[in-house]
């Protein structure tokens, strides 16, 4: 209780001197600066659900993120399953989520792979650390960057597409949205009180000598299941 | 303490080196232009990253306490530090009360100008570092030579050598295998760490937000698997709203890795997770100072993509360590009299050749080289004083020759006559001055500039009058 209080005091000096030089610096420069403005891009794919398909499918391609487009919510528990078969997957970390729970995804993927294993919900991390494969929902993909938007509450949430090896994503065609700016532009006023993660492709390094290598502490892998439904 | 040319001839002489710049900088400057070219103008993007900067700069003074009441208000606790040394006992007092003997530490800038991992190890914490360039130069008891590529200086051999003697690596030359083992040896650490430490590209005052990018995922590693997290960032890394900070993601990666998007951009919320505590540590250690020093001010809008040193000449021949503390290029130069230790030598304000490539591919429109000159200014104090006399006089004899049509004239005669009469005595002199040591003194034009350009406008009207040519 004395070390807090001590360091209360001091980090309140410190800030009434640091706020007290910005603000004699301020009084003698003066107001400055106009407006920001918005970036543009050459390419803008605008609202155009085909635009934003080709767009993204190219990001997706140079960014080495795998993705497969499927007609229907009927074909995603196979598509899902059959990756998961090809990847010998044996433990499989679930985020959760209602679309989760309305497609009843874990029961589905049980009932076609009888040898796969699930974390349990409320499983701490390093359980999940344990899981082959993350599965998870999005928020929105963008289009510009070939980006996933995810949110998350809790750390083993988090944990889900970033423990695993391989992390699967699944999302709906109508969530993808042109750039970051215009997905923020839809939400106005919108102050996360959830952790936000946009995930650009599987982890990368090019530190030794910049030569790109995929698959450093996150995923090695990164797939895309985008739903036309 | 060596002189700083003396480190620039071993490190010209250095073949590994000057290869491992030369590979590395040519493959970052290729993707940065391609990355570029998909905004539909670099200078519009620029002059928009530039004002989110400048208005963020601009109005510290209320950001700050806004950022701070959001943050408090959802329970991360926010600490200030006037300096490096305030910072670090600040970040030591929390390992300490929570008995942490182990900290995973992701790329922090700030982290390394105020010697974090040094006072942590002191205090008896095991300090790793998570990002793997920065293992690499922990592990080989060096320091990083680019603020986002900290081992560009080493060849993948050499940090094969250095993985294998200081962790047990198997030794190799391999990236992808190197690459990989280190995340292998590095997994457990983040299973087991107690304490966290980031840095924050981006603290959003409006809605509380830490922004954080990386590729490699160890940044996420860590705030999700340590109980405690503290983010340690300057004060000048506020920006007002979520859409500042999305106009500013739209061009850090493209200027420092040539991406158009990095791996992972976490925006964490105000609210620190169930079961963990976070701290923010608003660092000052010169920023106000910089802040308060009219033009040199532009500094604070720097956002560490590091495009500068990828396009400066002068880093690509001596790279970063010549520079002798944390930021290196020509951001180094101008941050340097605020943030820079005291043993920062004024004289890096003269590695740079003024050439403006550094401020063309600035992405928040710092003009570096302008900026450079005013810490030449700055640094002019710190040198011999009979140095100083010399350059001034000569500088003072050259205005006079230039200032008036006679005396420019004169002078003109007067170096062609010299050069005639005296060439030898004249190429000493101009050796002795350090012109001439490296490259050859040019002789006077055999025809003056001005009757050059009177004669090519007579030629443009059309009244061409070839007898007016050769005055000298």
């Amino acid at each position: 209780m004395t070390a807090d209080r001590g360091r209360q005091r001091r980090t309140g000096e410190a800030r009434e001197e640091i706020l007290g030089r910005l603000e004699t610096a301020y009084r003698a420069a003066g107001e400055g600066g106009g407006p920001a403005g918005r970036i543009a891009y050459a390419l803008e794919p605008g609202r155009d659900p085909e635009m934003l398909l080709a767009v993204a499918r190219e990001r997706f391609e140079s960014q080495e993120i795998g993705y497969h487009i499927l007609p229907g919510f009927q074909s995603l528990v196979d598509s899902v399953a059959n990756h998961l078969y090809s990847r010998q997957a044996r433990l499989v970390a679930l985020q959760p989520c209602g679309l989760f729970d309305r497609l009843d995804l874990r029961h589905g993927l049980a009932r076609r792979l009888p040898d796969l294993r699930f974390v349990d919900a409320g499983s701490g991390l390093t359980d999940v650390a344990r899981a082959d494969v993350g599965i998870t929902a999005c928020e929105a993909v963008i289009a510009q960057t070939g980006t996933i938007v995810l949110s998350a509450t809790k750390r083993e949430e988090l944990g889900v597409s970033l423990l695993g090896g391989v992390h699967f994503c699944i999302a709906t065609v109508d969530q993808l949205t042109a750039d970051l700016d215009s997905w923020l532009a839809g939400r106005p006023g919108w102050a996360p009180d959830e952790a936000t993660v946009l995930i650009s492709g599987p982890s990368r390094t090019a530190d030794i000598e910049k030569t790109v290598v995929i698959g450093v502490h996150g995923p090695w892998k990164l797939s895309l299941f985008l739903v036309k439904e | 303490m060596a002189d700083l040319r003396d480190i620039v001839r071993e490190k010209l002489a250095d073949n590994a080196l000057q290869a491992a710049l030369a590979r590395a900088l040519g493959i970052v400057r290729g993707k940065r232009t391609a990355a570029v070219s998909e905004l539909a103008s670099f200078e519009d993007a620029k002059a928009v990253a530039a004002a989110v900067r400048s208005n963020a700069v601009q109005r510290l003074k209320d950001y700050l306490p806004q950022l701070e009441a959001r943050l408090a208000d959802e329970g991360t606790h926010v600490l200030w530090a006037r300096d490096a040394a305030e910072a670090c006992r600040m970040i030591v007092d929390i390992a300490r009360q929570r008995s942490v003997r182990r900290c995973v530490m992701s790329k922090s800038m700030v982290a390394e100008e105020i010697g974090l991992e040094a006072a942590l190890k002191n205090a008896g914490t095991v300090v790793v570092q998570s990002d793997l360039g920065e293992r690499v130069v922990q592990l080989a008891h060096q320091k990083p030579s680019h603020i986002t590529a900290p081992c560009l200086h080493l060849s993948a051999a050499e940090v094969g050598r250095i993985l294998h003697e200081k962790s047990g690596i198997e030794l190799s030359s391999d990236p992808e295998k190197l690459s990989r083992a280190v995340a292998r040896t590095l997994r457990p650490v983040f299973l087991d760490a107690q304490m966290a430490v980031s840095g924050v590209n981006f603290a959003v005052a409006e809605t509380g937000n830490l922004v954080l990018v990386e590729n490699e995922g160890n940044g996420r590693m860590g705030y999700t698997m340590a109980p405690v997290h503290v983010a340690v960032t300057g004060i000048e890394k506020v920006v007002g709203t979520l859409a500042d900070a999305a106009a500013l993601l739209a061009v850090l990666p493209r200027s420092a890795t040539g991406q158009r998007a990095t791996c992972y951009v976490s925006i964490l919320p105000p609210r620190p997770f169930p079961g963990q505590e976070r701290f923010l540590v608003l660092v000052d250690n010169g920023r106000s100072a910089a802040f308060g020093a009219g033009p040199m001010r532009d500094v604070l809008r720097c956002i560490r993509c590091g495009a500068c040193m990828n396009a400066c000449p002068v880093y690509e021949r001596v790279g970063g360590h010549v520079y002798g503390w944390t930021y290196p290029g020509p951001i180094g130069i101008v941050l340097a009299p605020f943030l820079g230790p005291q043993e920062v030598r004024a004289e890096i304000s003269d590695l740079c050749s003024l050439c403006g490539a550094c401020t063309e591919v600035c992405p928040v429109g710092i003009p570096l080289d302008r900026l450079i000159v005013l810490a030449r200014g700055l640094s002019h104090s710190c040198r011999p004083a009979a140095v100083v006399k010399r350059e001034r006089s000569a500088l003072e004899w050259f205005g006079r020759a230039m200032g008036g049509r006679v005396s420019y004239r004169l002078s003109h005669l007067g170096h062609k006559l010299a050069r005639a009469w005296f060439p030898k005595k004249l190429a000493r002199t101009e050796a002795e001055l350090g012109w001439s040591g490296v490259r050859t003194a040019p002789g006077p034009a055999a025809v003056l500039f001005r009757s050059r350009f009177k004669r090519r406008a007579a030629a443009e009207d059309g009244t061409a009058d070839e007898g007016s040519g050769g005055e000298v």
